[in-house]
């Protein structure tokens, strides 16, 4: 009897254990601006970053082929890329052909919905799939969310002069830096306007090259 | 022929003792990162448990098995990182998680039948391990099985004959040839049951 109560004793202990520590997985509070990412990528096969003085910016932005996109934050893109670019210290050219590098701003907007299922039993899913909401943990059986993703491109090309980019191999207009940000536009619209021109300045400051430090 | 059997009995006696004692040990894992993992991931935690088993072979010497798992987690806020051989620069916020599983075998020395038993160990086995990092939208992990040791020395404080605290801490250093390995000081606390 004094063993039994002893192993009952560890097995209550280690599931009480198991549910505490597994129930208190550590989430966040979280904000719309966490998920936001800015990328700023530089050509490893160029280094003549100090050279460049012209830039041209294509004045609109690019949508991909998704139908009737919105275009209602494209005004703060191409103004938040013109602003970082002035002070770079570059000169802003009226014509591609006589700029040292050209610029191109594209968005796409992506809508993703996800179920996540969970069950007590993953080995039963499939047979229990439509018995779970009779079970009391069928409370559990899943979690849906759905969120559209937007993400801008600033893509630079150098047109200055025929670069060599690999050896042996001229390649014309090769893309020297591309900034990027991404993140959820399930949000106001002041606020994803703040957050696409600070996304733009994070991106530009973290590519201190372009300045040719 | 009455010395041939006192040793015959006293020899049965261990042997049974031997084959009873057994402790087992419920224990709250109190984890620190060190060296790569805490390059990782740099704060404490609380998120922890181990279940261990010892059976006695012969006085003082115990073989074991040891399952425990913790778990790291980092919020760093937003920060740059460079990726791609320093061509590339990542800003956001990072959610970075660390998970291990250890399975150990283990060999320990109880010290003496005081009120207290001290007692030194050395494990040994495979340890599952998982390092995640959320920014932004997506995910980057990693997650393999690493062998790992964990050098141990801890003490045991009855209450009852068979009830009783046990403390202990321990290093586990699990190798990951191509990852970062897993390095942890961890403190356990916890009840231990069996034949004290």
């Amino acid at each position: 009897m004094r063993k039994k109560n002893l192993s009952n004793g560890i097995v209550l202990l280690s599931l009480a254990l198991i549910t505490l520590f597994t129930g208190c997985y550590p989430h966040d509070e979280t904000s719309v601006t966490d998920w936001d990412l800015s990328i700023s990528i530089k050509n490893p096969d160029f280094n003549d970053y100090g050279a460049i003085q012209s830039y041209y910016l294509f004045p609109y932005v690019e949508h991909g082929d998704k139908e009737n996109p919105s275009k209602k934050f494209d005004d703060e893109i191409i103004d938040a890329v013109q602003r970082n670019l002035s002070e770079l210290g570059w000169s802003s050219s009226t014509n591609p052909e006589n700029a040292d590098v050209v610029i191109t701003c594209s968005a796409l907007n992506t809508d993703v919905y996800s179920y996540w299922q969970s069950y007590w039993y993953p080995a039963w899913n499939d047979y229990y799939y439509d018995y779970i909401p009779y079970y009391p943990w069928g409370v559990m059986s899943g979690i849906s969310y759905d969120y559209t993703e937007g993400t801008v491109a600033i893509q630079m090309n150098y047109v200055g002069d025929e670069v060599n980019v690999e050896p042996g191999v001229v390649t014309q207009a090769p893309v020297i830096w591309l900034g990027l940000i991404d993140g959820l536009l399930n949000d106001t619209q002041t606020s994803i306007s703040t957050r696409i021109k600070t996304g733009i300045d994070q991106c530009f400051n973290d590519a201190p090259y372009l300045k040719g430090e | 022929m009455k010395k041939y059997s006192i040793i015959l009995v006293l020899a049965i006696a261990s042997l049974q003792l031997n084959a009873q004692e057994r402790l087992w040990k419920v224990n709250w894992d109190m984890n620190a990162p060190v060296g790569q993992t805490a390059e990782f991931i740099d704060n404490y935690s609380f998120r922890g448990f181990s279940i261990e088993g010892n059976w006695f072979v012969v006085d003082h010497l115990s073989l074991g098995i040891n399952f425990s798992w913790g778990l790291f987690y980092e919020n760093t806020g937003k920060i740059s990182e460079n990726i791609a051989n320093n061509n590339a620069v990542v800003t956001g916020t990072q959610k970075r998680y660390n998970n291990f599983t250890p399975i150990m075998f283990n060999a320990k020395y109880h010290f003496g039948d005081w009120p207290v038993r001290p007692y030194i160990g050395f494990g040994f086995g495979p340890a599952w391990n998982e390092t995640v990092k959320n920014i932004g939208l997506y995910q980057v992990y990693n997650k393999n099985w690493l062998f790992a040791i964990a050098p141990e020395v801890g003490i045991l404080i009855p209450f009852i004959d068979n009830f009783g605290l046990n403390l202990s801490a321990k290093y586990q250093q699990g190798f990951w040839k191509d990852g970062q390995d897993l390095q942890t000081f961890t403190i356990s606390v916890g009840f231990v049951f069996g034949d004290l």
